[in-house]
């Protein structure tokens, strides 16, 4: 099982969205951490056949992307996931299980199972539109499970979720990766770090690292610090570096930040997270908007 | 084998837990829909609304000829039913964007742009039907069939044509709004024209109706080829 994404390439204009991104993906999680504006979005829709691309091509086992078979083993989740208000929860589930060329045994089967599995069974007869943003997302995960996907792109799947849905979330992915491609991209670190096999760090259209979590770390080994210091030179570290973490105490202010240098004389060096490592890379990003 | 001994044998041996069993499940490839029970199925999710205006309309239209009885004014209100008739069509094909719903079903097996010609299929042939059923009425005048076809004919290709052209041009939720006041318009505009300029009813200007049907005939078919290709990807721009 493999897919092969070849020196993709999505251009509008004058800007290049994706920009001749290569990757192949096997069995696993992959975790798609990028600011806004890097072009995952687009990555992931080029990768679903929603977009067309620029140049380049996208293959699973020799299928082109743009062939039936190819989406007849995808399941998508899109960023903004749209609904028909008059369906119920359990009609929406049939249709889409229509669409993705499930008969109607099956349907009932997967919907049931699939309903259950995202707690949605005992409104699985209520109106979409009066549900939460959450159930809403629940339900946009069990669609994407319809047709038991070889290949699962995810566009911020734990959007909308409070914290004890998004950790049963990233169970059931971590699950659900141990038989196929999952590739998921989301702006909460954490999932990234707890479910991901491997991590794709995107930037300006182009992946910058991909690799296991304590690989990816590496980049920023050393360069993380911390410091207790007075409220004058707080501010202007705050200014000079990436902050990870500010907080107060007493007289003084503790410090998190990343940078090539020691930033003063009482910082101390300590062990990097994911979450450093992304904002050494895109602190730019939200400094420039 | 002996019963008893059978039964002795299964409380004697316990069987081994599965092993596997979701990855095995996993791994059957399971038989899929055929594409005539897909477009079937798609039936069932056109709006009951629907359905419900294309009968209300043929009953109005069965009840006015044969109830009121105004044998002049046939072709006008069967011309003034036929533009919202175009319009359930046009809500049904654009339903996907306007709810947001295009970029799911774009990754499906039968995509959107498939999913768009089943619809159409199915209303396009519904609406065929009810097209004849309101010549047969309308016939009860004395225009005769082809007379009478082209008459309704026009207001209904000429409903369709704008309206696939603003659906193509401008893809917001509200588009449909906009639609439907283009295709109340002409439905309008075809009761108007026949109290006011019932002249244009008469036989000699027969030519510029079968010229009017066969233009937009074509402008129709070709927005609807432009609209169909724009169904491959999803519409979106960065800029």
């Amino acid at each position: 099982m493999e897919l092969v994404i070849d020196r993709i390439t999505k251009q509008y204009k004058n800007k290049i969205a994706v920009d001749r991104v290569s990757l192949n993906l096997g069995i696993g999680v992959y975790g798609l951490l990028g600011a806004n504006g890097a072009g995952k979005t687009t990555l992931m829709r080029m990768m679903c056949g929603i977009l067309k691309p620029t140049n380049g091509e996208v293959k699973f086992n020799g299928i082109d992307v743009s062939e039936e078979s190819y989406r007849d083993v995808l399941g998508y989740l899109p960023q903004d996931f749209g609904y028909y208000p008059e369906f119920s929860a359990q009609n929406f589930m049939y249709y889409m299980a229509s669409l993705k060329g499930l008969t109607k045994a099956q349907a009932k089967t997967k919907t049931k199972e699939l309903l259950e599995m995202v707690s949605l069974s005992d409104v699985a007869k209520k109106k979409i539109k009066t549900f939460s943003g959450g159930m809403k997302q629940r339900l946009g995960i069990a669609q994407a499970l319809l047709n038991n996907p070889k290949i699962l792109v995810l566009d911020e799947p734990t959007a909308g979720l409070d914290p004890k849905e998004r950790v049963r979330f990233r169970n059931i992915i971590s699950e659900l990766g141990k038989d196929r491609i999952v590739l998921l991209s989301t702006h909460i670190v954490s999932d990234v770090e707890h479910i991901s096999n491997t991590i794709l760090v995107m930037k300006d259209g182009q992946i910058l690292h991909s690799g296991s979590l304590e690989h990816i770390i590496k980049t920023v080994d050393g360069k993380v610090f911390e410091c207790c210091v007075d409220s004058n030179t707080a501010e202007r570290l705050t200014v000079a570096y990436p902050v990870i973490n500010i907080r107060s105490e007493g007289e003084n202010t503790f410090l998190r930040l990343v940078c090539d240098r020691m930033p003063h004389d009482t910082a101390i060096n300590v062990s990097a997270t994911l979450e450093d490592l992304y904002l050494y890379y895109f602190s730019e990003v939200s400094q420039h908007e | 084998m002996d019963r008893k001994l059978k039964q002795e044998l299964k409380q004697s041996l316990t069987p081994p837990p599965t092993r596997h069993k979701a990855e095995f499940i996993n791994s059957i490839s399971y038989p899929k829909a055929r594409f005539r029970e897909v477009l079937f199925s798609q039936i069932g999710f056109i709006r009951k609304r629907v359905w419900l205006f294309y009968v209300l309309a043929t009953c109005f239209a069965y009840f006015y000829t044969t109830v009121v009885k105004v044998p002049a004014n046939i072709v006008a209100v069967v011309s003034s039913i036929l533009p919202l008739f175009s319009l359930c069509i046009i809500t049904e094909i654009y339903r996907s964007t306007a709810y947001n719903m295009a970029e799911t079903e774009l990754a499906c097996k039968y995509n959107l742009q498939k999913i768009t010609l089943m619809r159409l299929g199915i209303l396009g042939t519904a609406s065929f039907v009810m097209l004849i059923l309101l010549v047969i009425i309308a016939g009860k005048n004395d225009l005769g069939v082809f007379r009478n076809s082209v008459y309704i004919g026009v207001p209904y290709l000429l409903s369709s044509y704008l309206s696939l052209e603003i659906i193509s041009r401008f893809r917001s939720k509200e588009t449909i709004y906009v639609c439907m006041a283009v295709c109340c318009a002409v439905s309008v505009f075809m009761m108007i024209a026949n109290n006011l300029y019932q002249f244009i009813y008469s036989v000699q200007f027969i030519t510029l109706w079968v010229g009017t049907f066969m233009v937009l005939m074509a402008l129709t078919l070709f927005s609807f080829n432009q609209f169909i290709k724009s169904q491959e990807e999803l519409q979106w721009s960065l800029l």
